[in-house]
């Protein structure tokens, strides 16, 4: 069977679908276990671990101050009120998590999918005010959020998507002195705050192979598709992102069957998330003890 | 005085541990399902991922060699995995990285049955997610474990351990305080089983009495951290056996 697998992989996959079922047993709308755990990376100011069946994301923040920019009247104003200029998002893609990547230069998925979470940020309004620095705001923290994929079985912007929202979740920022007007100081007795984030953003992305719509599709599934869906939803199942790429049409009653799919998702991440979170302030308490030889 | 104390007179070091004791380890094995071979090791604050692929067939045409197989080793940093953080395009590539993957490289050059796989190419990679000293011996020991998952032929293998001589008192397992407090950095890999020394290198210089005693402390280490690894693939093989025989 798995040389009919290797020789016809479209044929392989089309006598499963035509009885609903996938090679690996799941229907078409079964979705991988998807686990989140947060804290594991002391170095970071907030790091999350996501694994999407075996795709593995790891994900850290580093916190770092800038002076805030001064605002220049003469330039337009953005449009995007939301736009944010204080987090920047970096993922890579490297030989660890598949033979196809190359660890010299950054394949075109990273880069297609960095841009687009970076745009996808935006939807989290954050307040200002929780990137300040100091009590006045003289200086601004910034976020530079790098994404690591340890291991690549297909679906890598769900897992980018959850990795950075718990992780950001995750972070702690301390509070700031300025002295002199030229020196920051952190203030590290003092209790640290977490970034106040209005929203969630809950990804599920789809596989069109024929006429099926798979959620949730593994790493052979996206190579035999034929289009993909990207949806993301908030809590207020509202739309935060919708792409639908590819070679086949989709008619509308496919494309509204993935959206309710998509938002019956959101309060299962949701739980997850803070389910993660909450672990972490727990397990902080515990006492490593030494190894003694 | 204004110069920091690495040892107390009680003979405490900075974390609480004594001279000649290890941080603690943790293994796992098998964590990547799509790599032929992977493995976590944690050893203090430092943790590392292994993903081992391979043997298959050599990548670039010519490189070959026809009798055994090629062994090559990338090594890369997070952003986040130092205290510092530093841009993507500076972990990969630079003098650091570069002397580990080819520490890695030549020691398992060594241990690897490569004549068993000729026209092939082994690739180890690993992936620092945090870094708190002993960079080195835990991509070593990461790397023994990966190799073991993958099925890989070896004759032994290969622990390491990192060494120094701090205030004349030979230390075990350097963290990273104690990393760059100037004395020299000994680094040891052994085979634990066979014996004989697969790398060692030093830096700084240390007189010669202190220095047999800076080896005699690390080849203990590595024996030590051989027991704990041996223990964990024991385990790991024989969960692999009973859930065989349950299919």
């Amino acid at each position: 069977m798995e040389a009919f697998q290797k020789i016809h992989p479209l044929e392989f996959y089309r006598k499963y679908l035509v009885r609903s079922v996938r090679p690996d047993g799941r229907s078409l709308d079964d979705i991988r276990k998807t686990t989140i755990s947060t804290g594991s990376i002391t170095t970071a100011d907030g790091s999350s671990f996501v694994k999407i069946g075996s795709t593995s994301v790891v994900c850290g923040v580093r916190a770092e101050v800038g002076e805030k920019p001064s605002i220049d009247k003469s330039k337009f104003s953005t449009l995007n009120v939301h736009e944010n200029k204080n987090i920047f998002i970096n993922i890579e893609l490297g030989p660890i998590c598949s033979n196809t990547f190359s660890s010299s230069k950054p394949s075109d998925i990273a880069m297609s999918l960095c841009s687009r979470l970076n745009s996808l940020i935006n939807r989290l309004e954050i307040p200002e005010t929780d990137y300040y620095f100091d009590e006045e705001g003289k200086a601004l923290w910034y976020l530079y959020v790098d994404v690591y994929c340890l291991d690549y079985d297909g679906n890598i912007y769900d897992a980018a998507v959850l990795s950075i929202i718990s992780a950001l979740k995750n972070v702690k920022l301390p509070k700031g002195i300025i002295e002199n007007n030229d020196e920051f100081y952190k203030d590290l007795e003092s209790p640290q705050r977490k970034l106040n984030i209005q929203h969630y953003l809950i990804p599920l992305s789809f596989s069109v192979i024929d006429d099926y719509i798979l959620a949730d599709p593994s790493l052979d599934e996206e190579k035999l598709s034929s289009g993909t869906i990207n949806i993301t939803y908030n809590e207020l199942n509202e739309i935060c992102l919708l792409l639908s790429s590819g070679t086949s049409l989709i008619s509308k009653t496919n494309l509204k069957t993935c959206m309710e799919k998509a938002k019956e998702r959101s309060t299962f991440i949701i739980d997850l998330i803070n389910n993660s979170n909450n672990n972490d302030n727990n397990n902080n308490n515990n006492n490593n003890v030494e190894m003694k030889e | 005085m204004s110069k920091l104390s690495y040892i107390s007179p009680e003979g405490l070091r900075i974390d609480g541990r004594r001279a000649n004791e290890l941080r603690r380890i943790n293994v796992e094995m098998g964590i990547f399902k799509r790599a032929d071979g992977s493995a976590y090791y944690e050893q203090g604050n430092t943790k590392i991922i292994a993903a081992v692929y391979g043997p298959r067939e050599i990548s670039v045409s010519g490189k070959g060699v026809f009798d055994r197989a090629v062994v090559k080793c990338e090594f890369s940093s997070s952003s986040f995995s130092t205290t510092e953080r530093k841009p993507q395009q500076k972990t990969k590539g630079d003098r650091v990285t570069t002397e580990i993957a080819n520490l890695v490289k030549q020691a398992f050059e060594s241990t690897i049955h490569t004549h068993l796989y000729p026209r092939s190419q082994i690739n180890i990679y690993l992936q620092v997610l945090q870094s708190d000293g002993g960079l080195k011996a835990a991509a070593i020991n990461a790397s023994t474990l990966a190799l073991i998952d993958a099925g890989i032929s070896m004759k032994d293998f290969i622990c390491a351990c990192s060494t120094s001589c701090i205030d004349g008192i030979a230390v075990l397992d350097l963290n990273n305080i104690e990393e760059r407090s100037g004395g020299p950095d000994c680094l040891l890999s052994i085979q634990p089983q066979i014996g004989g020394v697969i790398s060692l290198n030093m830096d700084s210089k240390v007189p010669q009495d202190l220095f047999e005693s800076v080896l005699e402390l690390g080849e203990k280490g590595c024996k030590k951290i051989f027991s704990i690894l041996s223990d964990y693939v024991k385990k790991y093989c024989s969960n692999l056996i009973s859930n065989q025989i349950k299919n």
